[in-house]
């Protein structure tokens, strides 16, 4: 690496996205180099060797979401990717009884029914850059009515009840449509995922449809995990890109975007300089334009909007290393699925109300996943890995800190595994705790934010990441966003890196 | 057997504004009322001797001036005595004052915030600019994206053509629709108080609390009035709301209308899907060529309309729809102003108190407190210490009391409508009562000693008493899933109904709520236009 060596495009980060748009780019005869800090790729999508032979998620732990276009232009089965099918999500009820969220049950039939149409109309929209609405020229008025017709397609009694539902409440949606309180709760917490909101807070039912698309599943559908561990995804397209010519550069963290003449040059990394005209960035947005580009390239008025954008991380992320199974009630199929402890929608709204005030909740809502009951390459014979997300935790505490507080609540957690898995205290032979402050720091996430910004419905669209910056280029000519801060945002999916490189090759002159 | 042009159920402000312009057109209208006086929730009662209760609503802005004009309001006897602002205590001792002048608004907030003082004029003209935008909705039936028909792309250009004026505050009212008050208001402040004040006009009515996504556009729609120039803010009727309700219906009997007081309509009659009239409690049948129900959308489908005569997908619709009561008004007679403590350092200073009490009183020291308020609620209870908006009406138009003594409106958020564990409001009212006074009394320590009268009016009795669905004052959430072309609800927008030549006018219908008169104006022209 030096002064001399000069690429078309730079990747910022080697997570998902960031590997998506370099393979895309390559592929289309592009020179890329992806600079990662970590000495792995796969950023939040990566496994790791949290004690010897335990191999558990960095953060994401299903890949059911990951766009089947994703996997099969770049051919990650090819390059050994194995999707292992799991279960569905059970909600424990104490210690003895336990639910089954079936996707065969009536009572979701409808809601099944309906969602799906409306995840395949969106679908239309996510997978490709959106349409401009300040209608310029013809080509824009086409993509605007495009995406008209896809939500038009739906019909005459569904099209208006979809612009209804998308600003919604999941509880609303609950209320109307789900009779059984345990499946409402493990449906709320699947809207729920990685979002600054609760059950009531209208928007949530969107998170419904988009972190359960019908190409995943639909909603309630099961979970999938990768042979290997998640990482298995992200190294797969790591090999991919490098198959297309990419250059994948580890243990390599990008300090400076360079901008010379008002547009970019290339980028600062480990005190060298990269030459590239186009430098794409999957980090978050406000990291990449304040930290990495300088807020003085850029107009006052967008410097305070990239400010205002709200990535505030709930999630706290717990990895365990087991000596035997959890013994969780109903048994060891819900292994093979998500469990979750939380069985009522209030239960996962007073978690929602205590990070409200900056608090922590006394019974956090939890999520968990045993990805070796399926998959005995992750840890030793016998023994197991398990993730917990525990949601709703604040980024920031009010009268304390994550530094003095992290081990009490690890240790509440721990004790709420407990009491719907008696044992599971004593085998544990590991543990870690990553809060919201802990990931930031990790993974290089403001806030903490799974999503690189909130999903909520003021930062969706033509919102996202900056209101009115929706076309992955950025006011800096050449620098642009590829990671789920950018439309469609968001949980594994890819599209966000394939939409990117998409349109860059298109911006190309 | 009479037989009439139109018959309206209901002598609200909007069955009334609607009868009026109907009339106005030379059609014979009827207008029945169950209770024993018109105005709905829009009235004035004397329920202590001497003591006048603005009852349900308290204060005007919204009402579109030219319904002022076509109707001639004034010379029927409306007339607005404007409030002077708004007073925050701070709940340490201080207060924030909002004034009615801007000026003055803007030293008071530089005590507090020199950053706030400045963009408290961002703030405000971001504000105007939005409701300029948004204001040509408020005057025409909703143009609905799900219609291809020639009538609803002529206004869906118009509407492309509004924002395509203003595509710099595309965005802002983008954001606007879908961000939460608090959210909202904490870009441009930092002031504990005033963050709480101007956020809690995004709650107003709603089943929602500040940091709910969405309560920023209800926060815009009760800024709309302020634009119009006539009253840049709220105003008090004189003689109370009654004197609104009472000029409406002046108006509408000088042009022929007839009203009919104690006749409540027991259903409305229908033939082969046509509306043909009502039969009213007793029995009698009136004709009409038009039936217009100003009563919200679950009482007109759900209790005056037979199950047979709808199609079960539209009344599911209905059953949908969201009517959640979550406020409840307190009414006091007093023998005199309570003090408030935090106005301690203006009689110190031996200055009148008077300007500050002759406007709103509001109970919103932070977002947080609002936010608690609304947690109560969620789960079923009435709020500890509930926010309040409060006026003294005597103190603007002194008839309101006997010389010397006062009559004060309080305005409380949460009470839902629904209590937790099989609670009755019957039951609660007091208790609720007692929240309210204890709160306030926490700010103007007095106030108990000088209560001579006290009226409670919980969800239920708002239900009962004026036949508001759940108690909900709007007539069904101001949600973004209720607005515009979803209100009432998808696929059936606007003031027309499945049954031929039975309408609707009342807050249920696009705009909304608030005593706008806009779903009474637009449905006597989609009327008129209709026939």
């Amino acid at each position: 690496m030096s002064d001399s060596r000069k690429y078309d495009v730079v990747v910022i980060g080697a997570g998902l996205n960031g590997l998506a748009t370099a393979a895309y780019l390559a592929k289309a005869g592009k020179s890329v180099a992806v600079f990662e800090a970590a000495d792995h790729v796969g950023g939040t999508m990566a496994t790791v060797e949290i004690a010897p032979g335990f191999k558990a998620p960095a953060a994401l732990d299903t890949v059911e979401t990951l766009h089947p276009a994703v996997m099969d232009e770049l051919g990650l089965k090819s390059y050994g990717l194995e999707i292992i099918e799991g279960g569905g999500t059970t909600v424990l009820l104490g210690s003895e009884n336990a639910h089954q969220v079936n996707t065969d049950d009536p009572s979701i039939a409808e809601l099944r029914r309906f969602t799906g149409r409306l995840g395949e109309a969106l679908e239309k929209v996510w997978t490709r850059p959106l349409p401009a609405v300040e209608p310029t020229g013809v080509g824009g008025i086409v993509d605007l009515m495009r995406l008209g017709w896809a939500l038009r397609s739906m019909g005459k009694r569904d099209f208006p009840e979809a612009l209804r539902f998308l600003p919604m409440c999941v509880k609303d949606v609950m209320d109307e449509h789900v009779p059984d309180e345990a499946t409402r709760a493990a449906l709320s917490s699947s809207s729920l995922f990685g979002a600054s909101m609760g059950p009531r807070s209208p928007g949530s039912a969107y998170g419904l449809v988009h972190h359960q698309p019908p190409c995943a599943g639909g909603v309630g559908g099961p979970v999938k995990f990768a042979r290997g561990g998640p990482g298995a995804v992200t190294e797969a397209l790591a090999s991919s890109a490098k198959a297309a010519g990419v250059q994948v550069v580890l243990s390599s963290r990008v300090s400076e975007v360079i901008v010379e003449d008002g547009r970019a040059a290339g980028v600062s990394v480990n005190g060298e300089s990269v030459r590239a005209d186009r430098v794409v960035s999957a980090l978050d947005p406000r990291t990449t334009l304040i930290d990495l580009v300088g807020p003085r390239w850029m107009e006052p008025e967008f410097v305070e909007k990239v400010l205002q954008v709200r990535s505030r991380g709930t999630i706290t992320i717990l990895r365990f290393a087991l000596d035997k199974e959890p013994a969780f009630s109903g048994g060891a199929a819900t292994l093979r699925g998500r469990i979750q402890i939380g069985s009522t929608v209030d239960y996962i709204e007073r978690a929602w109300d205590a990070a409200k005030y900056r608090e922590l909740p006394k019974e956090p809502l939890l999520t968990c996943s045993v990805p070796s009951a399926l998959d005995p390459t992750l840890a030793p014979p016998g023994k197991h890995v398990m993730l917990v997300r525990a949601q709703f935790t604040p980024y920031q505490l009010d009268g304390t800190s994550w530094d003095a507080e992290r081990e009490a609540f690890g240790d509440r957690v721990v004790h709420l595994l407990e009491t719907h898995a008696p044992g599971f205290a004593k085998s544990i032979l590991h543990s870690e705790v990553d809060s919201p402050v802990d990931l930031e720091a990790r993974f290089g996430l403001s806030g903490g934010c799974l999503h690189h910004a909130d999903l909520a419905l003021d930062q969706l669209l033509h919102m996202r990441p900056i209101p009115g910056w929706y076309g992955y280029g950025m006011p800096v000519p050449g620098v642009y966003l590829c990671g789920p801060g950018t439309h469609p945002g968001g949980a594994g999916t890819g599209l966000s890196g394939r939409n990117a490189a998409r349109q860059m090759l298109s911006d190309w002159k | 057997m009479k037989s009439y042009d139109a018959v309206i159920i209901g002598a609200g402000h909007n069955g009334l504004i609607c009868a009026a312009y109907l009339a106005k057109a030379g059609k014979k209208v009827l207008v029945l009322e169950r209770r024993h006086l018109v105005g709905g929730a829009t009235v004035t009662e004397e329920l202590y001797p001497g003591f006048k209760y603005t009852v349900c609503s308290y204060v005007v802005s919204l009402l579109r001036p030219d319904i002022i004009e076509d109707l001639e309001l004034p010379k029927y006897g409306f007339e607005l005595l404007p409030l002077n602002g708004t007073l925050t205590p701070t709940g340490d001792g201080d207060f924030v004052m909002r004034w009615h002048d801007a000026g003055d608004t803007r030293r008071e907030l530089m005590r507090h915030s020199p950053k706030d003082a400045e963009a408290y004029e961002r703030f405000a003209e971001l504000l105007y600019h939005l409701a300029l935008t948004i204001r040509p909705l408020l005057s025409t039936p909703p143009a609905s994206p799900t219609k291809l028909g020639p009538a609803n792309l002529k206004k869906l250009r118009g509407l492309g053509k509004i924002f395509g004026d203003r595509s710099d505050h595309l965005y802002d009212l983008a954001k606007l629709m879908t961000m939460s008050a608090a959210e909202f208001v904490e870009q441009f402040f930092e002031t504990p108080a005033l963050l709480g004040t101007l956020s809690a006009s995004g709650i107003i009515g709603t089943f929602l609390g500040p940091r709910s996504p969405g309560s920023a556009y209800v926060m815009l729609h009760h800024y709309m009035g302020e634009i119009d120039g006539q009253f840049r803010a709220w105003g008090f009727p004189r003689g109370g709301m009654s004197g609104v309700a009472e000029a409406i219906a002046s108006s509408a009997r000088s042009e022929g209308a007839e009203i009919r007081l104690e006749c409540p309509v027991e259903r409305i009659l229908i033939e082969r899907g046509q509306a043909k009239g009502v039969v009213l409690e007793g029995g009698e049948e009136i004709r009409a060529k038009k039936v217009v129900s100003s009563l919200d959308p679950k009482r007109t489908f759900l209790k005056l309309v037979e199950e047979g005569h709808l199609d079960p997908a539209f009344r599911q619709s209905i059953d949908r729809f969201k009517i959640r009561g979550s406020s409840a008004k307190v009414n006091l007679s007093l023998s005199a102003l309570p003090e408030f403590t935090c106005l301690d350092s203006i009689r110190a200073r031996g200055e009148s108190t008077d300007p500050y009490m002759a406007g709103a009183i509001s109970i919103s020291p932070s977002i947080d407190y609002l936010e608690r308020a609304y947690d109560d609620a969620k789960y079923g209870h009435f709020s500890r210490r509930p926010y309040m908006d409060m006026i003294f009406p005597s103190m603007l138009d002194p008839a309101m009391a006997p010389p010397g003594k006062h009559v004060a409106s309080i305005f409380c958020h949460y009470a839902p409508y629904e209590l937790a564990d099989g609670a009755h409001w019957d039951d609660q009212r007091e208790a609720f009562g007692d929240a309210v006074i204890d709160t306030l009394a926490e700010h103007a320590p007095n106030i108990r000693d000088t209560i001579l009268h006290r009226q409670v009016v919980t969800p239920w009795d708002l239900e009962q008493t004026f036949g508001l669905t759940e108690g909900n004052i709007f007539h069904g959430e101001l949600s973004l899933d209720q607005l515009f072309f979803l209100r009432p609800v998808p696929g059936q927008d606007g003031y027309g109904t499945p049954i031929r030549d039975m309408y609707m006018c009342g807050s249920g219908t696009h705009p909304g709520g608030g005593v706008m008169g806009a779903p009474g104006q637009l449905a006597a022209r989609a009327i008129l236009g209709g026939e």
